[in-house]
């Protein structure tokens, strides 16, 4: 007997996935089973707390819909994977594909004769009330007829342990790219008992994925491109996931134009040809011009250039309709209408209300079913009826009398339960699997394995991630020998790298790598003040107090604009309270607009928008920034600060050189090195002349502090091993292009992406390569023992013209940048004349 | 009745556009009683790419644009057109409360078709306010025609035209409180109604002829484009009622083509990048062959 099992207990009247009705291990668990056993409850506890960093790490995330404020929650995985035996998954595959085979057919017929109406297989109104049939696709005649490139059912295991339909996912089916992950993070947690167990591999199956995409254009090479909706959308992860897996640009609406009746992608030089689109954005805001006009992530006459047939979209535009919940029950008769087989996999029992018998048959016993809407959106949720209370059962059934087309009734069954990990033991849960079938130039193949999702709790039946359910893995046996078989360099390594020229880099991502470099060095800049701060303010330091506190007190208030709106402190060690509170604004402080808490998180949230474009540990890197600044508790005390900022202080380091060392130097690259260095050299000409133009009376302190602050004392020392002053100070840190914290050094390498960039445009000279090099032979040749020197006032007022002038360039050179290369993205606005009224302004929408 | 038509639609930009997607649906429809004798469209500045294709509910739509910049753009459609009699209906209807239950049962290309404007659209949605608007005229044992007929006369009384009360997104509802609008508001609302009560009815685009008042003569751009309801008896076909004047459509009307609202058959909808804010000015000529003088027969005939 298997030690993990002794006190597990399935959930009574539930299809049991491990133990038969004996108590005894069903077959394809057994090894699974012995394998875990071996690694023991302690060692299974460690592995999975390891896991379940990586997940973290990885920024493995789902986005919960209905509440924006919590955002992406952390990917729920269970590490007991769902064993399934190959012979009951060689039945449930042929159902898949028939299922499959038959919704095709029946998204073909739908969008062109209807015989499926004429014969009154399909009642009329679930085409003619269905927001998801989308009359302008008509016209479009999809590549091989093939409507569904990819389709995933949702299957439940009965009591009496059969599997059955719940829901179709047919326009951009979810989750094969968490099930991969699932797979990734399971097998490299317990690599022993993924080897032993000899399970099909999930590689094969998206090796076909790519090679159909491919197939969908006549091209040869083909451009493909995977479009999302965005940051925002509840899978986001895994369309960022997917693009990298499989190689291609991750795009958003914006990102593509259509010109002629032709699909680009705008790039960083210029327009590139888009064959194949992967769509991970609804089709009804896929064109504003044909579906709906309030869309603003559309491609306008996407549509036109798809019936043209100068791209391929996967899924194509319209196949929403074959998700439709209504269509569930009349699947058996769409069978046999188009195939002339019986169904080989059952559907819960399913009621459309739209019927007069079936309305009837629901609302006599309405607490029985689970309702659902008969036109859904994906994000609809099912009301389980017999939880609700009295009132809002009756409440209910009027709705369904007044509307009997709009709702579904589904039989409420017991949902079969699987083993999950928890406290060290195994604990069950009811279970779901969603299955995915991709439609080959060959023939049909599922994905051995697929998404497993698990209820919250032991008690409750509703299986989903909005709901703060888990998912798991699922391991289909394989007969004989495993071939190992990967898009990557071994199925074990997850690593990818971005070796692709990135010429074709969408002007959007270069944006955002722009901006991400120069977050994360405005980040940088202000954790060395803070901290040069917090040193002086908790260490033993000086004698006389620190006369140099103040000063950088009013430095950081004037680069985070803190100046102009609370009083400035000027004997922070007599005002320790005002001092703390102070220093907490500009640590944590969420409404100030320039602060530290404000860099970081906008480099974060940029950095989720390009993921795909950084490596995978400069990503860990940003997320751990953003953990180390979440976690420290802005209720702390000084040297709490002090500790948090030396540990964030790390990564921030380690950013930009594990980006030199980890993204290829393309453009991308070169964009975010040039948003480092321009924030480096404005921020730290900001800093030298705040601090330096109106010299104190005693100043080496403040030298001092300006080298903490630009991480230059060692190199100072050791060059000159004497206390510090201010022309070698400022030789160092202005005009030494060999120092990487000189503004010499920054300009120099923002000349040579400068350079490198101009190769885009084939122009030859362009003005912000002169303005570059000018700026850098400024700044070597500058006289510096001239430009110390003070004027009548005591000021030095030719170096803060110098410093000041530095600043001005550098935005006029991040300017013309930006307008050269980034100044793709146009406003729209929609045109519509007017009947009835001569006229009018075009300013409203026509929604 | 022959008509020479010729409509007019300018857009100006505040701001240069450097692109516009759009589709027009300005190809007056060939029906058994209107003959499209011919047919010019005209676009400046010329088109990157313009196809013609029809839609799902059998008009043609125009779908084309432009890439280069500019600051106004003209769509010309000119074009001679025979109108009929329209046939009067073969079979006398059935009882407005059982059509629904008629139309459900038919599963002939004709029925199904027809059966499609019985369901909720973007502009026309079923809802309880219409149908409390439109109960008075559903009695027992009238036909689906005559309870339209007496829909189209009470709209046609309680409301005002009034071309300053609404825009192209002004709702049903709102137009059902403030009883005041134009073609449009007064189809797109009795449609509404009439799909409260299960009856299925669309709505017709195109051009009805303003006769200049007696002794004086036409105005150049006097006439207007312009939107009234088909609405459907089984067994006695279509209906064409014109809320807006409470009238049947005759031969002083020009069809462009139909859909469920307005969104389907919008004479020109589109997207642009760039220009600001943008006017739309429409100018529509609607002369019968007998009153063209005849320079413009000359110039028409070119």
């Amino acid at each position: 007997m298997n030690s993990l099992i002794n006190a597990y207990q399935p959930i009574a009247g539930a299809y049991s996935e491990m133990l038969d009705p004996q108590r005894a291990i069903r077959p394809p668990w057994q090894t699974m089973l012995d394998q875990l056993a071996a690694y023991g409850p302690e060692d299974i506890e460690a592995r999975w707390q390891r896991a379940q960093r990586m997940i973290r790490e990885n920024g493995v995330t789902y986005n919960v819909y209905d509440d924006a404020q919590i955002g992406s929650h952390p990917w729920m995985l269970d590490p007991v994977p769902l064993m399934i035996a190959p012979d009951e998954w060689e039945e449930l595959s042929a159902g898949l594909i028939q299922r499959m085979k038959v919704l095709n057919l029946a998204l073909a017929d739908l969008y062109s004769d209807q015989t499926l109406l004429k014969n009154n297989v399909l009642p009329s109104e679930l085409l003619f009330a269905n927001p998801q049939f989308l009359r302008p696709c008509c016209p479009i005649k999809p590549p091989g007829g093939s409507y569904l490139t990819l389709h995933a059912v949702d299957l439940a295991r009965t009591p009496a342990g059969k599997w059955c339909v719940v829901k179709d996912l047919a326009q951009s089916p979810p989750g094969a790219g968490y099930a991969l992950e699932n797979r990734l993070v399971v097998s490299r947690t317990f690599p022993s008992m993924y080897r032993d167990c000899g399970i099909q591999r999930l590689a094969p199956f998206f090796i076909a994925l790519r090679d159909t995409l491919e197939g969908l254009s006549q091209a040869a090479n083909p451009h493909i491109v995977v479009l999302t909706p965005g940051p925002h959308s509840s899978s986001y992860f895994e369309h960022a996931y997917i693009a990298r897996y499989l190689g291609y640009p991750l795009v958003v609406g914006n990102d593509l134009t259509v010109r002629g009746s032709q699909v680009f992608l705008k790039t960083l030089s210029g327009l590139k040809k888009v064959d194949v689109i992967l769509r991970r954005q609804a089709d009804l805001h896929c064109d504003p011009l044909e579906l709906a006009s309030d869309s603003i992530q559309g491609i306008p006459g996407l549509i036109q250039a798809a019936i043209d047939g100068e791209v391929a979209i996967a899924n194509a535009l319209g196949s929403g309709l074959a998700e439709t919940p209504a269509l569930l029950p009349f699947f058996p008769g769409l069978c046999r209408a188009l195939t002339g087989e019986e169904p080989l996999l059952g559907t819960l029992p399913t009621l459309w209300c739209g019927q007069e018998k079936e309305c009837k048959q629901v609302l006599d016993q309405i607490d029985r079913w689970v309702v659902k809407r008969a036109f859904a959106g994906p994000h609809e949720k099912p009301v389980f009826v017999r939880t609700l209370a009295p009132a809002e059962r009756a409440a209910l059934a009027e709705q369904i009398k007044a509307d009997p087309d709009q709702y579904i009734a589904q039989e409420n069954i017991e949902l079969s339960s699987s083993p999950c990990w928890q406290h060290q033991q195994m604990v069950p849960r009811h279970t779901m699997l969603r299955a995915f079938t991709l439609a080959t130039a060959n023939g049909w193949m599922v994905m051995p394995g697929g998404l497993v999702r698990t209820a919250a709790q032991v008690d409750s039946a509703i299986v989903s991630m909005e709901s703060g359910g888990g998912s798991k893995d699922a391991w289909v046996l394989a007969r004989g020998i495993v071939e190992p078989v990967t898009l990557l360099s071994g199925e074990d390594d997850e690593e990818i790298h971005l070796s692709r020229s990135d010429a074709n880099l969408s002007s959007r991502v270069a944006d955002n790598l722009f901006w991400l470099g120069r977050y994360v060095q405005r980040a940088d800049m202000h954790a060395r003040i803070l901290r040069t701060i917090l040193r002086r303010l908790t260490e033993e330091h000086l004698p006389d107090g620190s006369p140099e506190l103040a000063e950088l007190l009013r430095v950081i208030a004037v680069i985070t604009g803190a100046d102009k709106k609370t009083p400035s402190i000027t004997d922070p060690l007599k005002q320790p309270a005002e001092t703390k509170a102070f220093i907490f604004s500009m640590l944590y402080g969420k409404t100030h607009l320039g602060n530290l808490y404000n860099a970081l998180t906008s480099a974060c949230n940029i950095g989720a928008t390009v993921r795909e474009r950084i490596s995978i540990d400069t990503w860990r890197i940003l997320d751990r920034m953003n953990n180390e600044l979440l976690s420290a508790r802005d209720e702390g005390d000084l040297p709490d600060a002090l500790d948090m900022l030396d540990h964030l202080l790390m990564p921030l380091s380690a950013f930009s050189g594990l980006s030199s060392e980890s993204m290829t130097h393309g453009y991308g690259w070169r964009f975010m090195d040039m948003g480092f260095r321009m924030e480096r050299a404005t921020m730290s000409a900001q800093v030298l002349r705040e601090l330096l133009a109106q010299p104190a009376a005693f100043e080496t302190p403040v030298l001092d502090a300006i080298l903490e602050v630009a991480n230059s004392s060692m190199t100072y020392r050791s060059r000159y091993q004497s206390h510090v002053a201010l022309l070698p100070l400022l030789d160092l840190l202005i005009c030494d292009d060999t120092n990487p914290r000189s503004l010499a050094y920054q300009l120099v390498m923002v000349s040579q992406h400068i350079n490198a960039l101009s190769q885009l445009t084939e122009r030859g000279l362009l003005p912000e390569q002169t303005l570059a090099s000018e700026l850098v032979s400024h700044i070597e040749q500058c006289d510096l023992a001239q430009l110390v020197q003070t004027d009548e006032q005591g000021k030095r007022a030719e170096l803060s013209r110098f410093l000041a002038e530095i600043n001005e360039h550098v935005l006029e050179l991040s300017n013309m940048v930006t307008h050269r290369y980034l100044a793709h993205v146009l406003v729209t606005s929609r045109l519509s004349s007017s009947i009835g009224s001569e006229n009018w302004d075009g300013v409203e929408d026509e929604e | 009745m022959i008509y020479h038509l010729r409509h007019l639609t300018s857009f100006r930009y505040t701001q240069p556009v450097t692109f516009v997607y759009n589709t027009l649906h300005l190809k007056p429809r060939e029906l058994p009683w209107q003959k499209v004798q011919s047919f010019l469209l005209e676009i400046e500045p010329i088109p990157t790419v313009q196809t013609e294709r029809l839609d799902y509910f059998g008009n043609t739509a125009t779908f084309f644009m432009i890439q280069s910049p500019h600051d106004a753009m003209k769509v010309l459609a000119k074009s001679v057109i025979e109108v009929l009699p329209r046939p009067p209906a073969a079979q006398p209807g059935i009882p407005w409360d059982t059509a629904r239950r008629a139309m459900r049962a038919d599963t002939t290309p004709n029925g199904l078709d027809a059966y499609q404007y019985g369901f909720a659209s973007i502009y026309a949605k079923p809802m309880p306010e219409a149908r409390a608007y439109v109960q008075p005229s559903c009695r027992p044992g009238m036909t689906v025609h005559a309870v339209a007929t007496e829909l189209m006369a009470r709209i046609n009384t309680d409301f005002t035209f009034d071309p300053n009360a609404t825009t192209v997104a002004t709702p049903v509802t709102e137009v059902l409180q403030n009883r005041r609008g134009v073609c449009q508001d007064f189809a797109h609302l009795m449609i509404a109604c009439l799909r409260s009560i299960g009856i299925a009815a669309r709505y017709m685009s195109g051009y009805i002829q303003t006769l200049p008042p007696p002794g004086q003569p036409r105005l150049a751009g006097a006439d207007a484009s312009h939107a009234w309801v088909a609405v459907y008896c089984p067994q006695a076909g279509w209906l064409e009622l014109d809320p807006t004047n409470n009238q049947v459509a005759d031969e002083q009307y020009i069809t462009l083509g139909w859909g469920r609202d307005y969104h389907d058959i919008s004479p020109a909808k589109g997207v642009l990048f760039g220009g600001g804010t943008h006017t739309v000015h429409a100018q529509v000529d609607m002369i019968p062959e007998t009153e063209l003088r005849p320079t413009q027969q000359r110039q028409q005939q070119q």
